[in-house]
């Protein structure tokens, strides 16, 4: 990994930004004139030329008084992030948002760029491991840290190391400036936040940090998940004990080796009421708001309760009022390709549809299996696209560590397609489902034509649901695009969005 | 060839595996291993029990016919090393010399060495079943991985020469001391420590390797070859032939794993050169 620590060198060996910045912004139209996303080779061209640039737009948005937030999870934070982001807009900022989820350096880079001179506040999802790289640059005011599940293991090495990592970037940033929400639920980032809070005191520093998490013992799981992470204390090695969990590690979790425990929400989801895959209710203390903040979220799922409730930490502590906010999620759309909903126009004028489930961790799916499952909805067509390109993981083992068996009982036949087909058919067929129910099509095309064949041979309207990796998910998104049933996905750009009525 | 000999109370073989530390060791979908060599059982009509372990509890050699050990994160990993050594060493020693079967897989392979010099500097002690060592080194070997393995004969079982393909990531360097047996030799990939072009060790029915993926669902000769093993020590060398006589794989299933298997090998190949 580059070294954050090299913006002298750098200043010298770079050009200026006012000239680097031309030169990326040409290699935007270029990326975009040849069909690519154009979400990071901006950035990438620009910090070539200025390795420096991101220190240096931070540092003039800064002296306009223009925020900085960095949102990163291993799970979620793409949601995270736009929820965020919707609620500030809501209240009247001018929010820089990396709406692709373009969000390794690059990514960041090329956010920035675009935004120029604007912008009251850049809200900025941020990948966990390029958290550490960006941070001391950015300087940001505000960090939100959602939570840390066993991912890619390929690429990060093993979960601890990026809780070091965390750690390490907390520790490197000056602590009165910072404020830091995170999710007092998981264990492993309560440990490391705890630690910044004892090194800024030590420093005479009071940090400012701001713990949310769930406390509706109805919505908790039976117990710890397979694929469960922490199930030990970080401090003392300790097996941690739980009250009650609610997703994969999270939960009201305490040690019993040395006394450790989870530190008090201050925002927290007091009664969650799930609504099959149309919307979730909840109920969220915050304080200051002088009753608990009744919501309707549109979207389903526990892990999507986590997610509003890291983003309503943040944005009533970047001073949204409750007014502002319970309106702004209510209308929060799904993010790119998060059960998401695309109508499929069928024969006969039958109009089905097929819903889009990105899924890259044993976490993720077990949490995308869960909400299918209590929805009730019919899951006998589905299908599962399985790739292990660098974005999606190339390690596929964690489809094994996931508890897929409720949706083999329940599919009874399921698609498998994408690159590594062959794999998740084997985990399907060793996990209970009858092997002449798997139905190998690696085609991803061809795939979907056929669960959309069987959605409409067995379900009354043709609905047909696609759990599929990052790669996968892109190359089906563009599938769907060119049948006309969608737009493609940046179409939701510009990657900036501006509300009438500037609070300031 | 002549029949298998009697089978287990209830009519039907049985094969008793016994997962070392679970709930420590289970980084890398080492539950599918289990799932594999349970599902291959039943197709083949015996029953495959497995219990786990947890730290500070015992086994008596030669009551399970195949032991498992699988991978842990780092952490896990340096809390159980030294109950293991102390607690279960001598008694997976025994088991695996009086012919109990035994997969060990990735971090397990390595507790199994005579030692893991961690990149702190902490030396873990071994188990010392088989004869090697392992240092952290630079960096993590990552990536697929196929080798090629020699399958022994058991009893009347023939011996067979087999692509085994799967994914590493460790950053230990794993050297095989004088006395040890590479499990195979590497196609593509890096194997033991990226420069020997060895991959795992193998003693009498015993095996580790850093391959995981996990391994058996695209292994199915492997999975075969260490069900026939434990079947051997659980009913006697001719309940090997148990394997291929009775039962059969689903067609689709077998389909499947000739695919998994090739794409694995292909992307080691592309990798790797």
């Amino acid at each position: 990994m580059a070294s954050p620590a090299h913006t002298g060198t750098a200043r010298r060996l770079g050009v200026p930004l006012a000239l680097a910045r031309p030169v990326a912004a040409a290699a935007r139209l270029v990326s975009r004139a040849t069909g690519r996303e154009g979400g990071a080779l901006p950035g990438k061209v620009l910090l070539s030329l200025a390795p420096s640039a991101l220190a240096t737009m931070a540092r003039r948005g800064r002296a306009r008084g223009r925020r900085i937030v960095l949102v990163s999870a291993t799970n979620g934070k793409t949601t995270m992030t736009a929820m965020l982001a919707e609620m500030l807009a809501a209240d009247g900022l001018d929010v820089v948002h990396n709406v692709t989820g373009a969000n390794l350096r690059s990514g960041i880079a090329t956010t920035m760029l675009q935004a120029g001179r604007r912008g009251d506040v850049c809200v900025l999802e941020t990948d966990e491991a390029t958290l550490p790289l960006v941070a001391p640059d950015l300087r940001p005011d505000m960090i939100v840290l959602g939570n840390l599940f066993r991912d890619q293991l390929d690429r990060f090495g093993e979960l601890e190391v990026l809780a070091d990592r965390w750690r390490d970037t907390l520790a490197a940033l000056p602590g009165e400036d910072v404020t830091v929400v995170y999710n007092a639920d998981d264990p492993l980032i309560a440990e490391l936040v705890e630690e910044h809070v004892t090194r800024c005191a030590a420093d005479g520093i009071v940090a400012t940090v701001v713990p949310f998490g769930l406390d509706d013992p109805d919505v908790a799981q039976e117990g710890l998940p397979h694929a469960a992470d922490s199930r030990f204390c970080r401090r003392c090695g300790h097996p941690l004990e739980y009250a009650h969990s609610w997703v994969g590690h999270l939960g009201a979790w305490t040690c019993p080796g040395c006394g450790m425990t989870r530190p008090e929400p201050v925002v927290a989801a007091t009664s969650v009421e799930l609504d099959g895959l149309a919307a979730t209710r909840l109920q969220v203390e915050v304080p200051g708001e002088p009753e608990a903040l009744q919501l309707r979220l549109p979207i389903p799922g526990l892990y999507n309760v986590y997610n509003a409730v890291g983003a309503i930490a943040a944005a009533s502590t970047l001073g949204v009022p409750g007014a502002v906010l319970v309106p702004a999620l209510a209308a929060a759309a799904p993010a790119f390709g998060r059960f998401e909903r695309i109508p499929v126009p069928g024969p006969n004028g039958t109009n089905g549809t097929i819903t889009l489930l990105l899924v890259k961790n044993p976490t993720g799916l077990n949490e995308v299996i869960r909400t299918l499952v209590a929805s009730g909805v019919d899951v006998t067509a589905t299908l599962f696209a399985l790739n292990d390109g660098i974005a999606d993981g190339r390690d596929t083992s964690w489809i094994w560590d996931a508890d897929v068996e409720p949706l083999f009982e329940r599919a009874g036949a399921m698609v498998v397609t994408g690159e590594r087909a062959a794999e998740f058919g084997l985990r399907a067929a060793y996990g209970g489902l009858d092997p002449e129910g798997v139905l190998y099509e690696p085609d991803l095309e061809q795939a979907m034509y056929r669960v959309l064949e069987r959605a409409r041979e067995f379900t009354e309207h043709g609905h047909a649901y696609a759990l599929v990796t990052y790669t996968a998910m892109l190359k089906m998104r563009a599938i769907i695009a060119a049948q006309g049933w969608a737009r493609s996905y940046w179409a939701n750009e510009p990657t900036t969005r501006r509300r009438r009525g500037s609070r300031r | 060839m002549s029949e298998p000999s009697p089978i287990s109370a209830g009519g039907r073989p049985r094969v008793r595996v016994l997962h070392l530390y679970d709930r420590y060791l289970n980084i890398y979908a080492d539950r599918g291993n289990m799932q594999v060599l349970t599902a291959r059982g039943a197709w083949r009509g015996i029953d495959v029990e497995v219990r786990g372990l947890e730290p500070g509890e015992h086994f008596t050699p030669g009551e399970h016919d195949l032991i498992y050990v699988g991978g842990g994160q780092d952490r896990d990993q340096q809390m159980i090393a030294e109950r293991m050594s102390e607690d279960l060493g001598p008694a997976i020693k025994a088991a695996v010399e009086e012919g109990t079967a035994l997969l060990a897989v990735c971090g397990g392979y390595q507790l199994l060495g005579s030692h893991y010099l961690d990149t702190t500097g902490v030396h873990q002690p071994g188990v010392g079943l088989f004869d090697l060592s392992t240092e952290a080194g630079d960096g993590r070997l990552i990536g697929n991985v196929a080798i090629e393995a020699e399958l022994p004969a058991i009893g009347a079982r023939a011996a067979s020469t087999t692509t085994i393909a799967g994914f590493e990531n460790h950053a230990g360097r794993t050297s095989l001391g004088a006395s040890a047996r590479p499990l195979g030799s590497v196609l593509h990939g890096n194997g033991n420590d990226g420069r020997s072009g060895f991959e795992g060790c193998r003693l009498h029915h015993a095996i580790g390797t850093y391959l995981h993926g996990p391994l058996l669902p695209r292994n199915p000769e492997l999975a075969d070859w260490l069900l026939a093993a434990a079947l051997a020590h659980a009913h006697g060398t001719d309940a090997a032939l148990l394997i291929d006589q009775v039962g059969t794989v689903p067609p689709a299933v077998a389909a499947l794993e000739r695919r998994a298997l090739d794409t694995s090998v292909a992307r080691a190949r592309a990798e790797r050169g």
